[in-house]
């Protein structure tokens, strides 16, 4: 039995949970409505992350993307980073069953 | 009460044992969501309480003690923002974050304070509370307009790009960011269903409010002290100017908030040190998530590791049974 995979991009954005109903809309607006969100903790360059108050909540937000969306979100992301925003985006390629 | 058996009650003993726990590398802590958790049942607890002794008091007062909170809201974060930003230490978007922290107020010190007096018996007017919703706002607009205002500085000092707009102020975002924040919106609303409940309907209420609430605030305290020793490795990070800033401000907001609270509200000794509490703590709960949109410039390392590492334990330890002292000595009780 042949398994049918198409190519698409997963778009993983770690931030600071006061920007997730910015960054929700900033998707929305791209026409973007499908995407999961996790709690997450870590340490990086803001300091100790802990999810212990809603000031050092960080969380962790997966997209599944065409190529075409996959622009437009960076090119969305990079507006909030020049704004000094504390986030971090990267993607990889992936295969989705079709 | 000496400033040494100040320090033996439970709540105050149980963020020791956190601390402890932690600089021991126990195992101990809480599970994910609780902490929050309980600080929504605190806030809620404190509203019910103080909207239904509010119900009870005198307006005038009240609005007194609106306008110093308002007031006082306003002039510490700009102290703070002066001494932060003196022979320019600190840059101006961290210097407007850090200081939106001290206008603002720690429920948690309150809170500990609250069971300072009581634990000691000692009398303390109810107003404080409500200046404790008053104060959680204003610091939070100073914050947003300080990094503004720097903005546009910033942008002044270099050359115009054609097409490129100067920042602007966005009032709407900014009210909102200080007014619909999670923890105005449950105090002030508790607080409101305090004033308006009829009295019997309250008394069903109260194991609830009150008489859990000593407990919760030992389970609060508990995590506060695990998560304060958590932060003792940044202190590394935010150098001895910021660390002794943590000190030093709350002396400041402190004494602010004694003279306010015996001066100008003509307070009760335990009145007036609840006021100082609400001058020298510093926000952790309403303003981090707030200067973290709001100025994200700022390192938000900063900021927590000195409300939460250096403010609120001196505070808790040092800091209550000081300005009791000092409100003791300027009122010459």
């Amino acid at each position: 039995m042949s398994v049918v995979t198409h190519s698409e991009k997963v778009v993983q954005i770690i931030t600071s949970s006061s920007l997730e109903l910015k960054l929700i809309d900033t998707l929305e607006d791209i026409g973007i409505y499908g995407y999961t969100i996790f709690n997450v903790r870590g340490n990086g360059d803001s300091g100790l992350q802990d999810s212990h108050i809603e000031g050092d909540t960080n969380i962790l937000i997966m997209i599944v993307l065409s190529s075409e969306s996959y622009e437009a979100v960076m090119a969305a992301l990079s507006k909030y980073k020049k704004k000094g925003h504390h986030l971090m985006a990267f993607s990889v390629n992936t295969e989705v069953l079709s | 009460m000496s400033g040494f058996d100040s320090l033996l009650i439970p709540a105050v003993l149980f963020f020791a044992l956190g601390v402890f726990a932690q600089l021991i590398k126990s195992d101990l802590k809480f599970p994910e969501g609780m902490g929050k958790g309980i600080s929504l049942y605190l806030l809620m607890a404190i509203g019910l309480k103080g909207g239904a002794e509010l119900a009870k008091a005198d307006f005038g007062l009240a609005f007194q003690a609106i306008f110093w909170a308002f007031l006082m809201g306003l002039v510490i974060p700009l102290i703070g923002y002066a001494l932060l930003r003196f022979r320019d230490r600190i840059d101006p978007f961290n210097a407007a974050a850090i200081t939106a922290h001290y206008g603002s107020v720690s429920a948690a010190t309150f809170l500990t304070a609250i069971a300072f007096l009581e634990t000691s018996g000692i009398a303390h007017e109810s107003y404080p509370i409500i200046m404790m919703v008053i104060m959680e706002s204003p610091a939070i607009i100073v914050g947003l307009v300080l990094a503004m205002l720097a903005r546009k500085k910033i942008a002044a000092s270099k050359p115009k790009v054609a097409g490129q707009e100067a920042p602007g102020l966005d009032t709407g975002a900014l009210l909102k960011e200080a007014f619909t924040n999670g923890s105005v919106i449950l105090l002030m609303g508790a607080m409101v269903v305090g004033a308006l409940a009829s009295p019997d309907a309250m008394a069903k209420v109260y194991p609830f409010s009150n008489e859990i609430f000593m407990g919760v605030l030992c389970l609060f305290l508990l995590d506060m002290g695990i998560e304060a020793a958590k932060r003792i490795k940044s202190f590394k990070s935010a150098g001895p100017t910021l660390v002794a800033f943590g000190i030093i401000m709350p002396l400041i907001g402190g004494t602010i908030g004694v003279f306010v609270g015996i001066t100008l509200l003509d307070l009760s000794v335990g009145g007036a040190m609840l006021v100082a509490i609400l001058g020298s703590s510093a926000s952790y709960i309403a303003v981090p998530p707030a200067m973290r949109y709001g100025v994200p410039e700022a390192n938000p390392s900063f900021y927590l590791t000195l409300t939460l590492g250096v403010t609120f334990p001196f505070n808790v330890v040092i800091g209550i049974p000081m300005f009791y002292q000092m409100a003791s000595w300027y009122s010459g009780v």
